[in-house]
């Protein structure tokens, strides 16, 4: 693996951690997991339902992202490198959960006690907005975040996903659609 | 941020309106949530669970259909982790993570103290904060129509210090049957059964084998972090706030200090939380920030203390 892709230049602090965690550092593997887990067990929540399954989903992803370690060959940034593992990691999983059992679609990790700090703060507002996306059908809702959170274009969802270009354009229309629906309306009791 | 949802994608259809919905799916950054925070020590846990994984073989092998590629698996001839025929090569730190992180998740509690202590020596990582948890608690667990059968008392309980089964990923050898656990299984067979079951959602198998584990092996590490995962079980899936509230405190009384202690003393406040207490919360609030000022959860445990004397 490289680490940078520009010869001669100077290398970033998490490039230069990668490259150690790759070359057999155990040190830097573990500062780069622990710098690592919170985004990828933030991306994987917004993918599923359920806080519990979105830890297990989490954790198998930086599995695959620490054994793919030896592939990423330097190009683009480690952490959109990194997202995309742990995007392909949690859809993997999810495929094996619905054969296993029915996807949960309780959401029930989120209708528990409020957060001590209350809103508004980002943490709030987060946590909100995958309730809004715990309404969602699976596939839309694989598509919004893939293209709202990640940034990937549509061509790019329709590749991720192996989904026609079509497909993947009118789940996030229809997707971008309902959510606004469920923003706009009225709270349906329950506590926050 | 409007541009997220108006898209400046040529191929999508702008959708009117969308704006009202700004900042509701921000960008992924390293800001907190939507990931609910979790107590310093499970999240130290946890990354001791990923390299002990990383390290060890699955136990059950991945099918290449389910198997995540990396980007550049899919891309180019390098090496990939994911297929069977071109494995992956082994590093330097394989070995010695299963050595070492496997037999520390077996022990059970030492993975997160030996994992915390190695990155106190690592390089510091600047990466989001260790979140900040929050009090939150499941409810009673989706009832089906039927009344639920009251909870199994805690009378140990433990945490997933697992050497994580995983499915997702890699070159995968020839399936490895589950541990089977038997009345001399060791600690690390009842785990590796227990977050199996805590996986598949089995909360209550999965309690059943953490007390399991509790109780065989008093007094032993594992058998705190056993105790320590059924209360948390009981909390947040089993609606048991109160068997999980005696499941912290026995943790607390085997091990005050450490991060055990921080991670039970916070389950604590959960429970004493969940269960309306107010007084007890504010006092397990307290007793936390007195014993862990600089715990990662204290600034929290501070405001929702000054939340609680505020409050009528």
């Amino acid at each position: 693996m490289r680490a940078t892709s520009v010869p001669g230049s100077p290398m970033s602090a998490v490039d230069a951690r990668v490259a150690a965690a790759a070359a057999g550092d155990r040190r830097a593997l573990e500062a780069l997991v622990t710098e690592l887990l919170p985004r990828i067990r933030n991306l994987v929540r917004y993918l599923v339902r359920g806080d519990a399954d979105a830890d297990d989903l989490a954790q198998e992803a930086m599995v695959a992202i620490v054994r793919g370690l030896p592939s990423h060959r330097g190009e683009g940034t480690f952490t959109a490198w990194a997202d995309r593992v742990a995007v392909r990691a949690t859809f993997a999983g999810l495929r094996k959960a619905r054969r296993a059992r029915a996807q949960l679609d309780d959401g029930a990790d989120l209708t528990s006690v409020p957060h001590p700090d209350g809103p508004p703060d980002v943490y709030a507002q987060r946590r909100a907005a995958v309730r809004l996306l715990d309404g969602l059908p699976d596939d839309q809702r694989h598509v919004l975040v893939l293209h709202h959170v990640l940034g990937l274009s549509v061509p790019e969802i329709a590749d991720e996903l192996a989904i026609p270009f079509e497909t993947a354009r009118s789940r996030l229309r229809l997707g971008m659609t309902r959510l606004r629906a469920l923003h706009d309306a009225p709270p349906t009791g329950g506590r926050p | 941020m409007s541009h997220r949802f108006e898209t400046d994608d040529a191929t999508l259809v702008r959708e009117p309106g969308v704006d009202a919905l700004a900042g509701v799916m921000p960008k992924l950054d390293d800001e907190p949530g939507p990931a609910r925070r979790l107590p310093t020590a499970r999240t130290s846990r946890m990354v001791a669970d990923i390299l002990a994984a990383a390290a060890a073989p699955p136990l059950e092998s991945a099918a290449s259909s389910e198997a995540p590629e990396t980007p550049e698996a899919s891309e180019a001839p390098a090496p990939s982790t994911t297929t069977a025929s071109a494995p992956a090569p082994r590093k330097r730190w394989v070995p010695l993570l299963a050595a070492a992180l496997v037999a520390a998740a077996v022990v059970g509690a030492g993975a997160a103290v030996i994992t915390t202590r190695l990155m106190a020596r690592a390089p510091a990582p600047q990466a989001a904060p260790p979140a900040p948890s929050p009090i939150e608690v499941a409810p009673p667990a989706p009832s089906p129509s039927v009344a639920p059968p009251a909870p199994a008392p805690i009378e140990v309980a433990p945490t997933p210090t697992e050497v994580a089964p995983i499915d997702v990923a890699p070159p995968a050898p020839p399936p490895r049957p589950r541990p089977v656990a038997t009345d001399d299984a060791p600690a690390a067979d009842l785990l590796a059964r227990a977050n199996q079951a805590r996986k598949d959602r089995a909360w209550r198998d999965a309690d059943a084998l953490y007390r399991r584990v509790a109780t065989r092996f008093a007094g032993s590490d594992a058998a705190v972090v056993a105790q320590l995962a059924s209360a948390t079980l009981h909390l947040e899936h089993l609606g048991d706030a109160r068997g999980a509230l005696a499941g912290y405190r026995r943790a607390l009384a085997a091990r005050p200090g450490g991060e055990l202690g921080e991670e039970a003393r916070w389950g604590i406040a959960e429970a004493t939380r969940a269960l309306g207490d107010r007084a007890g919360e504010a006092a397990a609030l307290r007793a936390f920030v007195d014993a862990h000022p600089g715990s990662a959860l204290a600034p929290a445990a501070r405001r929702r203390l000054a939340a609680l004397s505020s409050a009528p």
